[in-house]
């Protein structure tokens, strides 16, 4: 794995919105996380699902959203794409052995297969992985430096 | 505009002396390095209060879902990829 972009926060897609969500039940914890001077990477798989989300009526509904259009979620994310501290990172052809190993379970498990890729481009990057989502924890065996929001050194979580 | 300003003296010195040797007047040069000062790129401190920040209704059902909620719903909405709008 290379590791380029030394600790850099590659953040899942779940991260993003409590960051942009005032009323984020995360959005104090993950401002928290995040207020520093390392480089905040998005890929083209998050940066996809972010879109979908924003635009889809369920998430618009529950999070309180009103009507986004996709010209309004493009907004949000060209404004994301030209902060100085968002970088663009690839995903590479090479990422397939990672991504296979982290998705890899012995039972049905279909969530598995785009959480275990993003994973697997922080992995590849040398970036840690940033994310709500505890069921994320177990990549850590494999080597991936998986940060779940919230969670203190002992493993329970807070908001 | 006219304008005074205290400057150190060997400041001041070092720009008559540039002055003299390109053959141009000190407040020629002081303008251009104010304005070349004004130009170059700031390095502010980017903190995630520099991310955009989406408006939304604070009483929306998202301020009291859990974590696993959350995650679920969201899970949900892209793999059923419902809701489009027409």
């Amino acid at each position: 794995m290379h590791s380029l972009l030394g600790m850099a926060m590659l953040l899942d897609t779940n991260v993003w919105l409590a960051l942009m969500l005032t009323h984020h039940p995360f959005h104090d914890a993950a401002r928290r996380h995040c207020d520093s001077q390392t480089p905040l990477l998005l890929c083209a798989s998050v940066q996809v699902s972010l879109m979908r989300l924003l635009t889809t009526a369920s998430i618009q509904q529950h999070y309180g959203l009103g009507s986004i259009s996709n010209d309004g979620a493009l907004t949000y994310l060209m404004q994301l794409r030209t902060n100085p501290r968002v970088q663009m990172i690839a995903e590479p052809v090479e990422l397939l052995p990672g991504w296979m190993q982290l998705a890899a379970h012995t039972t049905p498990a279909p969530k598995r297969w785009m959480d275990a890729y993003v994973a697997a481009v922080a992995w590849h990057h040398g970036a840690s992985f940033v994310t709500l989502d505890q069921g994320c924890a177990s990549y850590r065996t494999a080597g991936v430096n998986v940060v779940i929001v919230g969670e203190t050194p002992q493993g329970s979580v807070t908001a | 505009m006219k304008t005074t300003i205290d400057l150190p003296d060997n400041l001041v010195r070092a720009v008559k002396i540039r002055a003299a040797q390109q053959g141009r007047t000190v407040r020629e040069l002081v303008a251009e390095y104010i304005q070349s000062g004004l130009n170059a790129p700031t390095q502010p401190t980017v903190t995630t209060h520099d991310l955009p920040i989406i408006p939304a209704n604070a009483q929306a059902p998202l301020a009291q879902m859990s974590r696993d909620e959350i995650v679920a719903l969201e899970y949900h909405a892209l793999a059923s990829g419902d809701g489009d709008a027409p």
